[in-house]
C-alpha cells in the first residue's frame, strides 16, 4: 500500500506503488494495463516514433531509457495522431536527457521496445526482447496511473449558461433578489466573525499593517521571564484591536500558555509524569494514558494543553538549550536530564556517529520521580537510526517533509540521556541530550544561579553547556532552565520532596556511572 | 477588478485540536500557529474572517460515496477494531489514521472550502483563504495521504456551478492526485500540479504524461520535478508554463499548496501567489501539506500579506506561539542546508516542451446551454452531529449560540461599493 507517512528513515521516500486499480465497470480501463500500454493499435506511423523514440534512448546510451514514449493508452488512433509524433521525441527527454541515475530513477520506463516485439508488422524478437522486458519490468514497474471509473471519478455536469442577472454585476433590479438569496444561504456562507473593513480605512491602505517585533529594553532580555511578559502585552494588544468576545471567538482563548489557566497544578503534574513514564519507545501509548488520567477532559483539550503548553514549554527549553537544532516537532525532546534512569550505554562508531542503545528504564522510578515534568517522551528509542538522523538532520536529509518529518519523529528520541555524538563539524550544538553527568562545580554552579533566581544566567549555562560534545560534559536538566523563571518553577512538579535540586542525584548518578568531568565543563562558556 | 481585492479569510478554532496521532507529521496545531500568526501581524483589518459552518454529510457526498461518508461519521478510536474491514476497505488507520473528532475536522476543513466557493460564487468576494483546507490526496470512496475529505473537489464542484471552468494548481510537493483524478474527465476542470515526482515519491502519479481522458484529455497538467530545485528556477518554471496566457479563458482559481519541493521555497510561493493573483480572477486559495509547524505558519502568514498586498516586517511580532519561531524569530525560513539542484536544465526544459505540447490541444470554452443556475446547497432542517451533553461545548456551538442573530449579518452590503467591474 502506498504509504505517505514514513516509517523510519530509509523508507522515506520508498513507498511501493500502489497496485493499478481494477476498475470492474465496463466502460473504464486499466490505464495501465500494460498489454494496452503496449499494443499501440494504430499505424505503423506511430511505430516509427516510437522506435525514433527508442532510438534516441538508445542512443544516450541508457537502456532504461524507454521513456514516456508510449502514447495515450485509451485512445483510439485518432487520439495519437492528435498528439502529433513530436511529442512523442519529446516526451522521452526528461527521462533520457538526465544522467543515468535520474533516468534510472525515472518510474515509468514505458515500453518502447514493445511495439516492436507487438505489433504484427514488425518481426518479433522475441528471446532478448522478453529479456529486456522481465528485466525492465523487474526494475521498473508499470507507472501508476489514475485510476477511472465511477468510483473515482466525480460527477461534473455539463456547463449551462447561467441566467445573465444571475452572475454578472447584480443590477439594480436583481439585486434585491440576490441578496435574499445571499442572505437565505448565509447559514452556509459561514459566520462572520470581523467583517469587511472599511476600503477608506487608513489601516486598508496602509501597505505595511502591523510592526514586526522590537528589541525589548528588559534587563533580563531573552529570558522566560521577559517573554512571557511580552507575550502577555501582545496579548493585550490583540484583545484591545479585537474586543475580548472576537478576541473570543477568533479561537484566541485558547491559545498559548494561558491554556496553563485552566488546569490545576496537579493536573499539570499528572500530565508530565504520564507522559514521562509512557515513553513510545517502550510501546506505550502516553495519549492513551492521558485519557483515563483525565476522565473530565475531553481529548480537545488534553491536545489543547499539549500543544499550548506542554509543547511550548519544550521548545522554551530547546531554543535556549540548543537553538541551532530546533525542531518543534520534535515532541519529544528530551532536554532535561534523565539519563541516570536508563543504563543507556553509549558506544562510538568510527569515532564519529554515537549510537545509543536500547535504555534500560523503569526501575529507576526512584529516579525517574526526581525528573523534572517537563521530560517529555523521554526515552524514545534513540537505537539506530534516529541518532544519526538527528544529529544531521539537516545537513544531509533531502528535504521533503516526510523526510524532515521521519526525523524529527526520532529526534526526540533523545530521551533520557542519551546524548548524541555529532556526526560533524556540527559540533556542540547538536548534542541533544542533556544528560546530566555535570561535574559538581557545574551543578554548584548551576545551583547557585538557580537560587539567584536570575533566568538569563541559567539560560547562559546551559547553552554552554550544551556545547560540549561528550556525553560526560552532560547539562543538568534543562529543567533548570525553566524553572528560573519563578512562574515557571513548580516545585510541586518535582515529584520527590526534595525541592528544586531533585536533579542533582541523578546528576551524581551519571557522575557515578561515568566519572566527574571537572574540565571541559565550564559553565557560560561555549566552548568544550 | 477592483483595486483592492476584497478577501474573506476562514478559520475555525476548534481544527487546532485535533491530533493524528503520536508520531504522525499532520498536526493541524499549525493551523492555529497560523491563524495567530496571521492576526499578530494585524492582517484582520485588511480582510474579513469567517468561522465556516461545519459541512454536511450530504455536502460532503457531492463528492464522496455515501457509504464512505457514512462510515467517517460514524468510526472512532473505540471501534477501530470492529470495522477491520472497511477500514482496509477505506484506506484508514495508517497514514490515515482514525483519531478523536476525525468527522468534526473534516467537516470544518471541508465547510471552509465549501463556504469560500460559495462566497466567491456570489462575489462577497475576490479572494477567499482557507489554511485548513487543502486536502488534496483523499479520493471518491477512500481516504489517502493524510487526506479524508477532498476539501478542493468539493469546493470546486461548487464553483462549477456559477463558472463554466476553473482552473486548479496545486504546488505542494506531492502531486495533487485526489483532484485530478476527480475531474479526469471533464474539460470544466483544468488541473495543473507541480510536485516532486519519482523515485516512489508518494502518491506515485503525476508524470508529465498523464494529460486527462475523454473530454478531460489535455485539461490534465502535470510538472514533475525531482528533488532540490531552487526558488528561481521554481518560479520560473511556475511563469511561463504557458497556460497562465491563456487563463482568460478560466473563469477561477483555485490553489492548494503548502508544503514545498523544498522547505526553502517560502519565496518561490509568495511569487506565485503574486503572479496569480494579477490575473485579477476570483481566487481561492487553501492549504495543504507542511509539517513544520512554526515553518507553514511562516509560509502561509507571509502568502496572506501577498494576497493583501501587504509588506510583512520580517521580525515576527511576540505572540502566544513566539517560542516556536526561535531562534530568529523572524519571517524567513532558518536556512539549514540546500540539496543539490536534481533538475537539470535540459530537463526542466523538455518539460516544458512537453507540457507546451499538451497545452496547443486545449479547445476552448465548452458549448452552452440554456438553463437556469442550480441553487445554493439547500440543506433541510435537521440536526447537525449529535452532541454528546457531557462533552463540554465545543466554541464553534457555542459561537452558533451566540451568533445566530448575526447570521443575516448585514455587513455583505458593503460589497455596494465594490461592485462596479
Amino acid at each position: 500500500m502506498v504509504q505517505k507517512r514514513p516509517y523510519d528513515e530509509e523508507e522515506i521516500i520508498k513507498i511501493s506503488f500502489k497496485h493499478p486499480r481494477q476498475v470492474e465497470v465496463e466502460q473504464s480501463k486499466q490505464l495501465v494495463s500494460f498489454s494496452e500500454s503496449v499494443f499501440p493499435e494504430d499505424a505503423p506511423e506511430k511505430l516509427k516514433t516510437l522506435e525514433k523514440g527508442f532510438a534516441n534512448a538508445s542512443a544516450e546510451g541508457d537502456e532504461n531509457l524507454s521513456g514516456d514514449i508510449c502514447p495515450d493508452p485509451q485512445k483510439g488512433g485518432e487520439d495519437i495522431e492528435s498528439g502529433g509524433p513530436g511529442s512523442f521525441s519529446f516526451s522521452s527527454w526528461p527521462t533520457s536527457s538526465t544522467s543515468e541515475e535520474d533516468s534510472l530513477s525515472e518510474a515509468p520506463f514505458q515500453f518502447s521496445f514493445f511495439p516492436e516485439y507487438f505489433t504484427p508488422e514488425r518481426p518479433a524478437r522475441t528471446a532478448a526482447r522478453c529479456e529486456d522486458i522481465y528485466k525492465l519490468l523487474l526494475n521498473y514497474p508499470p507507472r501508476k496511473t489514475v485510476p477511472i471509473g465511477p468510483d473515482h471519478q466525480a460527477n461534473v455536469p455539463p456547463w449551462v449558461q447561467q441566467c445573465a442577472n444571475k452572475i454578472s454585476s447584480p443590477s439594480h433590479q436583481s439585486e434585491e433578489a440576490s441578496k435574499s438569496e445571499v442572505e437565505g444561504g448565509k447559514m452556509l456562507m459561514g459566520a462572520c466573525i470581523i467583517s469587511m473593513p472599511e476600503l477608506a480605512s487608513p489601516a486598508y491602505a496602509d501597505p505595511k499593517v502591523g510592526k514586526g517585533r522590537t528589541d525589548c529594553s528588559c534587563e533580563d532580555k531573552g529570558s522566560y521571564s521577559c517573554v512571557r511578559k511580552h507575550i502577555a502585552e501582545a496579548r493585550e494588544e490583540l484583545v484591545k484591536s479585537l474586543g475580548a468576545e472576537k478576541f473570543k471567538e477568533l479561537g484566541f482563548c485558547d491559545m498559548g500558555e494561558q491554556v496553563a489557566e485552566r488546569w490545576s497544578e496537579e493536573e499539570e503534574q499528572t500530565f508530565h509524569q504520564v507522559v514521562f513514564y509512557n515513553p513510545f519507545s517502550m510501546g506505550r501509548n502516553f495519549w492513551d494514558k492521558l485519557s483515563s488520567a483525565f476522565p473530565s477532559r475531553t481529548k480537545k483539550e488534553i491536545v489543547s494543553y499539549y500543544f499550548n503548553v506542554f509543547m511550548l514549554q519544550k521548545r522554551a527549553e530547546q531554543n535556549r538549550f540548543d537553538p541551532a537544532e530546533i525542531d518543534s516537532d520534535n515532541d519529544e525532546w528530551q532536554g532535561t536530564d534523565d539519563f541516570g534512569d536508563n543504563g543507556v550505554v553509549i558506544s562510538e562508531e568510527d569515532g564519529d556517529d554515537m549510537v545509543v542503545e536500547s535504555p534500560v528504564r523503569g526501575d529507576d522510578a526512584g529516579n525517574a520521580k526526581t525528573q523534572v515534568d517537563n521530560l517529555l517522551e523521554c526515552n524514545e528509542d534513540v537505537a539506530d537510526d534516529s541518532c544519526d538522523g538527528y544529529v544531521n538532520l539537516d545537513s544531509n536529509a533531502p528535504k521533503s517533509p516526510e523526510i524532515s518529518e521521519t526525523r524529527s519523529e526520532k529526534l526526540s528520541n533523545y530521551g533520557s540521556g542519551h546524548i548524541i555524538q555529532p556526526r560533524d563539524g556540527k559540533g556542540d550544538q547538536d548534542v541533544q541530550d542533556d544528560s546530566c553527568t555535570s561535574s559538581d562545580k557545574g551543578a554548584a554552579a548551576i545551583r547557585n544561579q538557580m537560587e539567584s533566581g536570575n533566568g538569563n544566567h541559567c539560560l547562559s549555562s546551559f547553552s554552554g553547556l550544551s556545547n560540549h560534545s561528550e556525553f560526560e560534559n552532560g547539562h543538568c536538566p534543562s529543567r533548570l532552565l525553566e524553572h528560573c523563571d519563578a512562574k515557571d518553577w513548580d516545585v510541586g512538579y518535582l515529584s520527590s520532596s526534595k525541592g528544586k535540586f531533585d536533579f542533582l542525584p541523578t546528576c551524581n548518578m551519571i557522575e557515578e556511572v561515568f566519572g566527574q568531568e571537572t574540565p571541559n565543563h565550564k559553565v557560560g562558556d561555549g566552548n568544550s | 477588478m477592483h483595486s483592492k481585492d476584497r478577501i474573506s479569510y476562514f478559520y475555525d478554532g476548534d481544527v487546532g485540536s485535533v491530533y493524528f496521532g503520536p508520531n504522525h507529521p499532520m498536526k493541524p496545531h499549525r493551523l492555529c500557529m497560523t491563524h495567530h500568526l496571521v492576526l499578530s501581524y494585524d492582517l484582520h483589518k485588511k480582510m474579513e474572517i469567517y468561522r465556516p459552518h461545519k459541512a454536511y454529510p450530504v455536502e460532503l457526498a457531492q463528492f464522496h460515496s455515501e457509504d464512505y461518508v457514512a462510515f467517517l461519521q460514524r468510526i472512532t478510536p473505540d471501534t477501530v477494531h470492529l470495522y477491520s474491514n472497511d477500514l482496509a476497505r477505506y484506506n484508514l488507520g495508517e497514514d490515515c489514521p482514525v483519531f478523536e473528532n476525525l468527522f468534526e475536522f473534516c467537516q470544518i476543513y471541508a465547510g471552509g472550502t465549501i463556504d469560500a466557493a460559495r462566497r466567491l460564487n456570489n462575489q462577497l468576494c475576490d479572494i477567499a483563504i482557507n489554511w485548513a483546507g487543502g486536502l488534496h490526496h483523499a479520493k471518491k470512496c477512500e481516504a489517502s495521504g493524510f487526506c479524508y475529505i477532498n476539501d478542493l473537489v468539493l469546493g470546486i464542484l461548487e464553483l462549477l456551478k456559477h463558472h463554466a471552468r476553473v482552473l486548479y494548481i496545486d504546488i505542494d510537493v506531492h502531486h495533487g492526485d485526489g483532484v485530478e483524478e476527480a475531474f479526469y474527465f471533464t474539460d470544466r476542470v483544468m488541473t495543473v500540479s507541480f510536485h516532486k515526482f519519482g523515485d516512489k515519491f508518494f502518491p506515485g502519479t503525476g508524470d508529465v504524461k498523464e494529460i486527462g481522458e475523454r473530454e478531460g484529455k489535455f485539461y490534465a497538467i502535470n510538472v514533475p520535478l525531482k528533488d532540490g530545485i531552487d526558488d528561481a528556477s521554481f518560479t520560473r518554471l511556475f511563469k511561463t508554463v504557458p497556460l497562465f496566457y491563456n487563463v482568460e479563458q478560466i473563469r477561477l482559481l483555485e490553489i492548494a499548496w503548502a508544503a514545498s519541493i523544498s522547505p526553502l521555497m517560502v519565496h518561490s510561493h509568495a511569487d506565485c501567489v503574486r503572479f496569480v493573483k494579477k490575473f485579477n480572477l476570483p481566487l481561492l486559495v487553501t492549504g495543504g501539506g507542511g509539517y513544520t509547524k512554526e515553518n507553514v505558519a511562516r509560509c502561509w502568514t507571509v502568502e496572506t500579506g501577498v494576497l493583501l498586498d501587504t509588506e510583512l516586517p520580517n521580525e515576527i511580532p511576540d505572540n502566544e506561539y513566539i517560542k516556536y519561531f526561535a531562534p530568529e524569530y523572524s519571517l524567513k525560513i532558518p536556512h539549514s542546508h540546500i540539496n543539490d539542484n536534481m533538475n537539470s536544465k535540459s530537463y526542466l526544459g523538455a518539460i516544458k516542451v512537453q507540457v507546451l505540447e499538451n497545452l496547443r490541444y486545449i479547445q476552448h470554452a465548452p458549448s452552452v446551454q440554456m438553463q437556469e443556475v442550480p441553487p445554493d446547497f439547500y440543506i433541510p432542517d435537521f440536526d447537525e452531529d449529535e452532541q454528546n451533553p457531557d462533552e463540554r461545548v465545543d466554541q464553534h456551538t457555542r459561537d452558533k449560540q451566540i451568533q445566530r442573530d448575526d447570521e443575516y449579518y448585514d455587513g455583505d452590503n458593503d460589497n455596494d461599493q465594490n461592485m462596479d467591474d
